[in-house]
């Protein structure tokens, strides 16, 4: 009871930094997490292939229709191909694969057929012809099969149509393959350019590297990462004063230990597993504040879920900062007034 | 009659334990008295003097000062009976060490209404510090000063306003006998320029100066003498 | 009370260290206020222009969907210019619907006077002016009136003849021209002011952006008909233009007609839905305002309320003095109220260094006020809580 008397305003100030640092990295955490998701369906394991000329205003003869087909008979195993056709929207083509697209009605795109899987907010740019409904694009009719709702990805721009690929148009273009491996694609490409010298490719894996992620955590979540730093450097002006002022509180118990033989480092030790306490005790508080605030959504477009990673962060971040400030109260305390006599430690 | 309590008593309650410091209080003081309240530590003095300077309630009874009985008085009124009734003189000296001797001195003034007796009062506080000895300590810091010098201090912010009553506990506790005196002299004379003033004290000597002495024994008063001499 | 500021200023200096992080903070606090007041009071206006814009007939965005390789080689087909004609008149002079179009573009004028007007950004001694190149309904639909002069006439779109660009003024730059002054730009094209906007005046190009323009720093220049020649000065104005008319209809009939004319491949939607989502954008980018806020806002209070309760409690003795000579409850917390003041006073000048409105410095200083009096109650009860005559018997120091 004697040290919650004393700990008030270190409790309240660490229920505050609980609350938000927990807030905080589960939004982070969330955020890199999402990092990991590719956009419009694609798995972990896709790659982008980049096709164009080496000559920059020389035109290629070949159709995609070709690339098609050298990934065929490269492998038998299913796969995606996407084809981006403008910013707002890319071409599939599908090798017993299904399209990765959470559609209303689950429909999926019949073979053979010029067809459209459009954003909901698309519909009203459709036509009716005969009883079916048609999207238009580059002067031709794409039956409508299906509507979806997109999700922003990352830095992406969310895709509003998704129509089949065109096999007779050019082969250059910027591509994504899902469901082949490396070298299959590798192999394709290779024999593809042995039929046309003069094209050239890029391969690479969509997935990002973790410190390309992270640099996306950071662009993405600025605002979460500077209130972090407002947090420390707020900790580090606000509480270092309100440390000291509880360890002057204990004055009298620190002279007490002294008398009985305690040196400098055995109090600085007994004091900081008393102020680490607090700083738990506070940190519970402080989660609990947290979860409320999630449950009735308070922040909800900074935060949306409470992640038990982000937990166990914060408590670690909580822990640093509660002992490296009282390192610093000490110490200061020490050179200021002499915690204990100067000499004796 | 400058002051009248009839029956009062002081509980004190902390954690359900009860402690009653007064049993039942009588008494009067007509202006120009000079008294000393004498007893045994722990005997009631400084909670008598605390209820006749408005420092704090009594629990039950009666407590009039100039016919008018303190129990109807608010805070603002009891305040400024501290500031222009009374003129508090203590043990510590309860004085702002940070602040310097005038700073101290003209304390009270701070909280007076009326702007041209607070001027004036102002104006006559060399004078007063200078009939107190201790005019050339007026910008110096209080914490510089020694005891008898703080204690001069005290008396001469009792004594800014010109009250009518002087209370005093214990103003010699922490002084050696020589300041002791000098301390028991300026009393004195203020006493006898027409002060009312009442004094806690220990001490036989500072009893022996005033006129009157009441004795205070768990309470309540065990004996009340008036010397004539 | 004079007594008690100054006692209380006397206070905050013997205490400079925390005074000065306290003060650091309130500023901090403040400006978060400021910017989150700010950002409520724009997605309000938004709302509102949004509103009136759409009263009574539903606005088009189109979205042009052709790929980068598709505008290449229009760009490079030097027969696509008199097309891209047709179209223009097709979307622009259709008799059954009206289309507008605004381009926001600079130019740079050297005046020394501009320097001067707020809003006119200053690069190398030149200054540069934000203006949107409009067509004819421009005017109509965003309600913006003319204070002095005139509005542009038909011919002011197609003119051939003259050497200066006819121009609306925004209201701030009234300081420098005033109707019929003719200036020139860095690269020697005229510019004649012909009229004045009225103060206030905003548009929004909800497809392109978020934000409101406030047109007061801005000029408005004519698209002039006469003077397109390439595609790329079509391409310059017809992708981005808007379509007024309560048929949809029409709509499907320019996509088709670009379609037809083997331009661009677009599709179309309204301004309504688009600006859902440049709300909901606005909401997101408040709500992650205010999560800042509440932790600079709950670190303050709590920095002010322990600072002032470790005040009190350093202080009791010479309160408790105060109170012996004649303070009341009363006086003593002026003094504790006193020693926030300074502090909010200046930290509300942080607001000199941001732009802006009356109304959100009328919420900043009111949200202040109740900063101030909650980190004032908690002190001022434990003050009202102590016991005079105890102060003086357990002197605490
Ligand atoms: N605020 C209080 N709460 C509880 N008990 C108190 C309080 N103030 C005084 N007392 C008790 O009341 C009794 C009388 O105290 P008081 O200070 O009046 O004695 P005193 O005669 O002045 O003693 P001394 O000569 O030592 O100053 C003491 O036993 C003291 O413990
Ligand atoms: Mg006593």
């Amino acid at each position: 009871m004697g040290l919650l008397n004393k700990s008030y305003y270190i409790i309240a100030y660490y229920i505050v930094v609980a609350t938000f640092t927990c807030l905080a990295f589960s939004s982070l955490i969330d955020s890199y997490e999402q990092t990991a998701v590719l956009p419009d369906g694609l798995s972990p394991g896709s790659m982008r292939v980049t096709v164009s000329m080496s000559e920059e205003d020389k035109e290629s003869s070949m159709k995609t229709g070709r690339l098609i087909k050298k990934l065929t008979t490269q492998s038998n195993d299913p796969f995606l191909l996407y084809k981006d056709i403008s910013s707002y929207g890319k071409a599939f083509f599908l090798q017993d694969h299904s399209l990765p697209l959470s559609t209303a009605n689950g429909h999926q795109p019949k073979q053979g057929h010029s067809v459209v899987v459009l954003d909901h907010e698309m519909a009203h740019n459709i036509r009716k012809k005969d009883g079916e409904k048609y999207f238009r694009f580059n002067n031709r009719d794409y039956e409508v099969i299906d509507f979806f709702t997109p999700k922003d990805v990352g830095m992406e721009l969310a895709r509003k149509f998704f129509i089949t690929l065109d096999p007779t148009t050019n082969v250059t273009g910027m591509y994504e393959v899902d469901g082949l491996s490396m070298d299959s694609v590798d192999h394709a490409l290779k024999s593809l350019q042995k039929e046309e010298p003069s094209l050239k490719f890029e391969v690479t894996p969509l997935r990002l590297t973790v410190s390309e992620r992270l640099e996306h955590v950071i662009q993405d979540q600025l605002v979460v990462v500077a209130s972090l730093l407002v947090t420390i450097v707020f900790i580090m002006m606000s509480t270092i004063g309100t440390t000291t002022a509880w360890i002057d509180a204990r004055r009298d118990e620190i002279y007490a230990r002294y008398l009985v033989g305690a040196r400098f480092r055995d109090v600085r030790r007994w004091l900081l597993k008393e102020y680490l306490f607090v700083v738990f005790g506070s940190f519970a508080v402080g989660a609990m504040c947290a979860f409320l605030l999630l449950a009735v959504g308070a922040f909800d477009k900074v935060v949306t879920s409470f992640d038990g990673r982000g937990l166990v962060t914060a408590l670690a971040f909580c822990l640093l900062i509660g002992t490296s400030t009282l390192v610093v109260a000490t110490w200061i305390d020490q050179r200021k007034k002499g915690i204990i006599r100067k000499g004796s430690s | 009659m400058i002051i009248k309590l009839k029956d009062v008593t002081k509980k004190f309650t902390t954690n359900d334990l009860s402690f009653q410091a007064l049993a039942g209080i009588t008494l009067s003081v007509n202006e120009g008295e000079f008294i000393a309240i004498t007893g045994t530590s722990g005997s009631g003095k400084t909670t008598l003097l605390n209820i006749i300077g408005c420092l704090d309630g009594q629990t039950s009874g009666e407590y009039l000062i100039m016919g008018e009985s303190v129990g109807k008085f608010d805070e603002a009124r009891k305040a400024s009976l501290r500031n222009e009734v009374f003129g508090f003189v203590l043990q510590d000296f309860a004085l702002v060490e940070h602040y310097t001797v005038r700073q101290n001195v003209t304390l009270p003034l701070m909280y007076v209404k009326d702007k041209k007796k607070k001027k004036g009062r102002e104006n006559g506080a060399k004078d007063l510090l200078a009939k107190l000895g201790i005019e050339h300590k007026e910008k110096e810091r209080t914490a510089l000063l020694s005891g008898g010098q703080k204690q001069r201090v005290a008396i001469g912010r009792a004594l800014i306003n010109e009250p009518k009553l002087i209370l005093a506990d214990e103003p010699t506790g922490a002084l050696d006998q020589k300041t002791s005196k000098d301390i028991m002299e300026v009393l004195k004379k203020l006493n006898e320029e027409g002060k009312t003033v009442i004094v806690v004290t220990h001490d036989p000597f500072v009893a022996n100066c005033c006129k009157r002495v009441i004795q205070l024994e768990d309470g309540k008063i065990v004996s009340d003498t008036t010397r004539t001499a | 009370m004079g007594n008690q500021f100054l006692l209380a200023l006397k206070d905050l200096w013997r205490q400079k260290g925390q005074t000065f992080i306290l003060l650091v903070q309130i500023m901090l606090v403040i400006g978060l206020i400021q910017f989150a007041a700010l950002s409520f009071i724009d997605l309000h206006k938004m709302k509102e222009e949004v509103k009136k814009l759409t009263s009574d007939k539903e606005i088009y965005g189109l979205m042009d969907l052709t790929s980068e390789k598709d505008i290449d080689t229009l760009m490079n087909d030097d027969k696509k210019a008199p097309v891209m004609r047709s179209l223009y008149e097709f979307i622009f002079h259709n008799k059954n619907f009206s289309a507008f179009r605004m381009s926001s573009n600079s130019l740079s004028v050297k005046d020394p006077a501009l320097l001067k007007v707020k809003g006119v950004t200053p690069i190398r001694g030149q200054s540069e002016i934000e203006y949107v190149m409009t067509t004819e309904k421009f005017l109509d639909y965003f309600r913006i009136d003319i204070a002095k002069g005139r509005r542009f006439v038909a011919e002011d779109y197609v003119n051939k003849k003259t050497k200066s660009t006819p121009v609306l003024i925004g209201s701030r730059l009234a300081q420098v021209w005033d109707v019929g002054d003719i200036f020139t730009d860095a690269y020697g094209d005229q510019y004649k002011v012909i009229g004045i906007l009225k103060e206030g005046a905003t548009y929004i190009d909800i497809m392109a952006s978020r934000e409101i323009q406030q047109l007061d720093s801005m000029m408005i220049s004519p698209v002039n008909d006469s003077k397109l020649q390439y595609f790329s000065d079509y391409d310059d104005i017809i992708p981005g233009s808007y379509i007024v008319s309560n048929d949809e209809a029409v709509m499907k009939q320019i996509v088709d007609y670009a379609a037809k004319l083997k331009t661009y491949a677009f599709a179309y939607k309204s301004m309504s839905q688009q600006v859902k989502h440049v709300i909901a954008d606005k909401q997101e980018w408040i709500q992650i305002q205010l999560f800042l806020l509440s932790l600079v806002m709950s670190f303050t209070l709590i920095s002010l309320i322990v600072s002032l309760l470790q005040f009190v409690a350093k202080n009791r003795y010479e309160f408790g003095i105060h109170y012996l000579t004649g303070a009341t409850d009363k006086y003593i917390i002026m003094r504790i109220t006193f020693q926030l003041l300074p502090l909010f006073i200046i930290g509300n000048l942080v607001n000199f260094f941001i732009d802006v409105t009356v109304m959100s410095v009328c919420v900043t200083f009111l949200a202040s006020i109740v900063l101030g009096m909650l980190a004032v109650i908690i002190p001022v009860m434990k003050i009202r809580r102590m016991g005079l005559s105890s102060i003086l018997r357990w002197k605490i120091k």
